[in-house]
């Protein structure tokens, strides 16, 4: 077919011009699919970090739930320090055992009793895991975990010790101690107790001398309503009280009240 | 028959398509990464609820008088929801400074009567600012409080202070 001005193939320029707008953009495509690329591998490293940092968590949790782990706390696995994690070695991870003191009923209600506050220093551990790669943060967790629960001898376990000889006279005192015991011999921490007098023939009064009820003074004497005082001589029962996992515990002490 | 500008017009139209296509992908991937920040924090979200059960659990087992006492009366008359014992707390870093994230406890005693015996604990827990939570999960747990048998109310129950029932939500 012969070239004529009406059937001519494309100009130079229009070329020219055509191939640097379609370079151009091509650059733009070829970096939004980078970008896109960029953001897939990103994404799939936070969402893998983040199953391997609750993997660790769990995996502490459980271990801490062993009464013996919990006594031994050096005993885990590189505590503490980076370590590349068994299913995903791209990840390393650190898990701190820390201590963690609670204030209970609830920091809101203690912090108007500055210096003699209920706490709980030996119940908890605070638990972090750490998940890096390359150097950078993926994912960190915080949490608590509590003390696991130990065998106690239900008749046995809880022990009044008296700080003087069980035989008073009128206005006499005794500081009591008490104490929860594990059959293993372990004093089980953080324990709160309540006191009351059981009256056998004789009465008088106890009041917790701590917060946590974990001492208290007896003193053979009676404070009547009025504001007056009364001795009731005899036998008398000074009860401890607790509660452990859910058991109501209770052991008592027999004091005699002489004139 | 004129062509002129036609190679103008077939490039902007591959290059749209390109642009539409590449514009899609990148979407996918902020939607997946934004994704896969969520899981993040409610990984968090997830540990600090645990976290604030354990704190609830570890009071309830050692101390008599949690939650403090609550008068029994009708619950009709008692429209400020006194039947619950709820508290926050901040869990610190060790430096006892940072704040690593918040918890929310509610204590619930309504079925702590015969013949249910049973404590439900509720721990909310949050990432981010009170006012804006960036994340939040609740985990709520039925702990038996039964002294007797469940079969024959002879104490003690083998199973008093277990777990009975954990429930695992994520609420944002």
């Amino acid at each position: 077919m012969p070239f004529t001005s009406k059937n001519k193939a494309f100009g130079l320029p229009e070329v020219l011009v055509g191939l640097f707008i379609l370079l151009c953009g091509l650059g733009v495509v070829v970096q939004l699919f980078h970008s896109g690329l960029r953001y897939s591998a990103r994404t799939q490293r936070t969402a893998r970090g983040a199953m391997v940092a609750r993997k660790h968590l769990e995996r502490a949790r459980g271990w801490l739930h062993q009464t013996a782990n919990w006594d031994a706390m050096g005993g885990y696995p590189s505590l503490g320090a980076w370590v590349q994690d068994g299913d995903c070695p791209e990840y390393e991870v650190r898990v701190e055992l820390l201590p963690f003191t609670g204030l209970n009923p609830c920091s809101t209600f203690e912090s108007s009793q500055p210096g003699a506050q209920r706490s709980l220093t030996a119940s908890y551990k605070r638990l972090k895991v750490s998940v890096r790669q390359d150097g950078k943060a993926v994912c960190d967790l915080a949490s608590l975990v509590g003390e696991p629960r130990r065998t106690i001898d239900l008749a046995t376990a809880l022990q009044i010790t008296a700080a003087g000889p069980t035989t008073l006279t009128q206005n006499g005192t005794l500081n009591l101690s008490v104490q929860l015991k594990a059959t293993d011999g372990v004093v089980i921490q953080d324990q709160f107790f309540n006191w009351r007098v059981a009256q056998k023939t004789g009465n008088g009064t106890v009041v917790a001398l701590t917060r946590d009820g974990r001492t208290a003074l007896f003193t053979h004497k009676l404070l009547l309503s009025n504001g007056r005082t009364r001795f009731v001589n005899g036998q008398v029962f000074v009860k401890a009280m607790t509660r452990y996992f859910g058991q109501p515990l209770e052991s008592q002490i027999e004091l005699t009240l002489g004139p | 028959m004129k062509r002129r500008g036609f190679m103008l017009v077939l490039s902007l139209m591959l290059l749209s398509l390109l642009l539409v296509a590449g514009l899609a992908f990148l979407e996918r991937r902020v939607s997946q990464q934004d994704g896969a920040r969520r899981a993040v924090l409610t990984a968090r979200a997830r540990a600090l609820a645990e976290a604030g059960i354990e704190d609830a659990l570890q009071k309830l087992y050692k101390d008599p008088n949690f939650p403090p006492p609550w008068e029994e009366r009708d619950l009709a008359q008692d429209p400020l929801n006194q039947h619950l014992f709820s508290y926050q707390e901040n869990l610190l870093d060790s430096d006892n400074v940072t704040v690593l994230g918040r918890y929310e406890v509610k204590i619930d005693h309504r079925t702590m009567r015969d013949p249910d015996y049973l404590m439900r604990i509720s721990a909310l827990g949050i990432v981010g600012s009170p006012d804006g939570p960036e994340a939040s999960v609740r985990i709520q747990v039925v702990v038996d409080m039964a002294t007797g048998n469940r079969s024959n109310d002879v104490p003690p129950n083998p199973a008093v202070g277990t777990i009975v029932e954990w429930h695992d939500e994520s609420a944002l």
